[in-house]
């Protein structure tokens, strides 16, 4: 599937956006940060789990409303991954 | 007097050309804080005829800083303006940073009250403590970049603050702002119309004072740990200072309520190349921040020879999406020109967003125009039109009504995306019922800054809400609103919301005013704010039919992306709105009601 990746995160993975298969949002979790290592990984979660604000997004829906990190993934799947973000 | 205020208001009469300076009232400082809650209650003490014209000479504009302006609390910039607006009769309260407010408090006021008109064009120069009346004829058709830069060189002094008005304001456009620092604007409800009016083209402030703090002791560390919870929240530590309000763009688009086309799509193909991110690689000179500002949100951006700031989300939004133009230069370009000319820029692309789909639905013709299409995507009529509309010049003089009036006059006023005749921003109200909410009840038509929806529903800040939920939308939308009539009247800016709670504003009034506010007693004075704005527009002959939505999202399901075939289901959200207010079916608030509020 494609994983886009945005703001903040940019700098850290260089690309917009990048083809990693996983079965699972929890496994292309795992596979993102081992790939970007710490700095990443400190981006979307403090000591409590995920940040506060921290979007993910299968389709453009907010993976908390699917099956959270075990919502599935396919090939043809768009995931989103936003660090906390605002403005207005 | 306590800290915070500086205990003066001056109060000038254009017509007799008189200036006063009253004591502030101390009651009504506790009561309803500063900024927009204090303007508005002495708005209408002294304007009690509530169907009176905007531009009508015994109309009031009034400028109006907050007990935490001017002092080292974070983001403390605010100045509000308050009058009946003259884009929707309605109370308008127009909010901009930058450091006009500061100055006016360390010139030695809180507030400006401002009636009558003048026999030709005036400004209003203030400097520690003295105010006159001068000509301002030589200023009068200057824009306000030339105007802010004639008044520095003839006052010999470029630290004085103006907030002035440019063409638009003169013209009576019915969106003009008021614009300060060049580019800071209080840009909705139509107040730079209402200067104009009073033949006021500016206000020139310079003063060296302080604001007073009533517990310096205390209010170290209180600072002390405000700066660290904005320093270390990531929002405000880094999405907002890396890439800005625009940092928005992805994020509304991605989850499907980036009004496309004025508001016919709720996603955008190009949204990724015209974002804050691309904004950062392509355009950003440096970041610039407002008075007392950890946070540095604004954009200085370079385009030929044009020095512009931003465009802030808002503007990016309504000149590129709503328009369907993917031409980030003419985007820059046109948010200069609004700046410059002194428009509001969502009310700005709004308008013509409905002026494209009546021309592409065939309302519009051809010989109407002046050689400028307005077929979506055309970025020729993006840059021209401000000019256009600012000198209500020939199409221009139509567009400068208002989307509202615009497509009321071809018969169609629901293409105008507009509530209680504003247009609505950046973010489909399909996709987040809450900030459906916030929009058909926001006391100064539609604005998505009375009480933020987004944040919850979106962002999920300070948590996350299921943003397609109307359970419980009434009591969450009503506290937000209140707590935003505190902020707003606290003189510190909304941004900082991102990063602390009713808690931490309890804290710095406390500190800095002495008032020993609780939570519940603040928030009680937000509530009362808002309540008191209500009770304005109802007088005014607002009434229930006008807490609604354009029809587009009430009967139209959205054709497109994550919330495809959603609408707004706002008879439901209403009727738990106004119950969580104690209001009455017919959404006025109840005796019981106004009587615990004071009101």
């Amino acid at each position: 599937m494609i994983v886009k990746y945005f703001a903040t995160l940019r700098k850290i993975t260089g690309v917009q956006e990048e083809n990693i298969q996983a079965k699972n949002i929890r496994e292309l979790l795992e596979i993102i940060i081992k790939k970007y290592g710490k700095e990443f990984q400190n981006s979307l979660y403090d000591s409590n789990g995920f940040k506060k604000g921290v979007i993910i997004l299968k389709n453009g829906k907010n993976i908390i409303y699917l099956n959270d990190l075990e919502t599935e993934l396919s090939s043809d799947d768009i995931v989103s991954i936003f660090p906390p973000v605002a403005g207005g | 007097m306590l800290g915070g205020y500086i205990g003066k208001i001056l109060r000038v009469n254009l017509s007799s050309e008189k200036i006063n300076i009253e004591n502030l009232n101390e009651e009504y400082a506790r009561k309803y804080i500063g900024g927009r809650g204090l303007a508005t209650r002495y708005y209408m003490d002294i304007v009690k005829d509530a169907n009176i014209d905007p531009l009508d000479e015994k109309n009031a504009l009034i400028f109006a800083t907050g007990p935490l302006t001017g002092t080292p609390a974070p983001s403390a910039s605010r100045y509000m303006v308050v009058t009946k607006g003259f884009l929707n009769n309605a109370i308008a309260g127009s909010n901009s940073g930058g450091f006009f407010g500061p100055e006016l408090k360390f010139a030695g006021f809180d507030m400006i009250i401002l009636e009558g008109k003048a026999k030709s064009p005036k400004y209003l120069y203030i400097k520690d403590g003295k105010a006159e009346l001068r000509d301002a004829s030589h200023l009068w058709g200057k824009d306000t970049h030339e105007t802010t830069d004639m008044l520095h060189k003839e006052l010999g002094d470029d630290k004085v603050e103006v907030a002035c008005i440019g063409p638009a304001g003169e013209n009576l456009v019915r969106f003009a702002a008021v614009i300060n620092d060049k580019h800071r604007a209080a840009g909705r409800t139509g107040v730079g119309a209402v200067m104009g009016s009073k033949k006021l083209k500016a206000i020139a402030v310079r003063g060296t004072g302080k604001v007073p703090i009533a517990n310096k002791a205390e209010f170290t560390n209180v600072l002390k740990d405000k700066l660290k919870k904005i320093k270390e929240n990531s929002v405000t530590a880094q999405g907002l200072p890396s890439y800005g309000t625009a940092v928005l763009v992805n994020i509304i688009n991605s989850q499907g309520l980036y009004p496309t086309r004025n508001f016919q799509f709720g996603q955008w193909e190009h949204a990724n190349d015209l974002s804050g991110e691309s904004m950062a690689d392509k355009y950003l000179i440096k970041n610039k921040a407002c008075f007392a500002c950890p946070i540095a949100c604004g954009r200085v951006t370079k385009l030929d020879d044009l020095d512009s700031e931003g465009p802030e989300y808002e503007s990016l939004w309504t000149m590129s999406a709503d328009l369907d133009i993917p031409d980030f230069e003419s985007v820059i370009e046109a948010n200069y020109y609004c700046d410059k000319y002194g428009l509001d820029t969502i009310s700005f692309g709004g308008t013509l967003a409905a002026a494209m789909e009546l021309y592409e639905k065939g309302y519009i013709k051809d010989n109407e125009l002046d050689g400028i299409k307005l077929n979506f995507g055309n970025a020729e009529a993006l840059v021209k039109m401000p000019e256009m509309i600012a000198y209500r010049k020939g199409f221009g003089n139509k567009l400068a009504e208002g989307s509202y009036r615009f497509a009321s006059s071809y018969g169609h006023p629901e293409f105008s995306m507009s509530v209680k005749k504003q247009e609505l921003p950046a973010y489909d109200p399909r996709g987040a019922y809450g900030h459906a909410l916030e929009y058909a009840t926001s006391n100064r038509g539609g604005c998505h800054v009375r009480g933020y929806m987004i944040s919850p529903e979106i962002l999920g800040i300070p948590e996350k809400l299921d943003p397609l939920k109307v359970e419980g939308k009434g009591a969450y939308t009503k506290m937000f609103q209140d707590l935003t009539a505190v902020i707003d009247s606290s003189g510190v800016c909304l941004f900082t919301s991102f990063a602390l709670g009713a808690d931490d504003y309890r804290d710095m009034l406390n500190v800095v005013t002495g008032f020993n506010y609780t939570t519940e007693e603040m928030m009680l004075a937000g509530e009362r704010i808002w309540n008191m704005e209500r009770l304005y527009n109802l007088n005014a002959g607002f009434t229930k039919a006008d807490d609604t939505l354009p029809p587009r999202m009430l009967k139209e399901p959205m054709p497109d992306g994550p919330v495809k075939g959603s609408v707004v289901p706002l008879d439901t959200l209403i009727r738990d709105y106004y119950a969580a207010r104690g209001w009455d079916q017919d959404g006025k608030p109840t005796k019981e009601k106004l009587k615990s509020l004071g009101l």
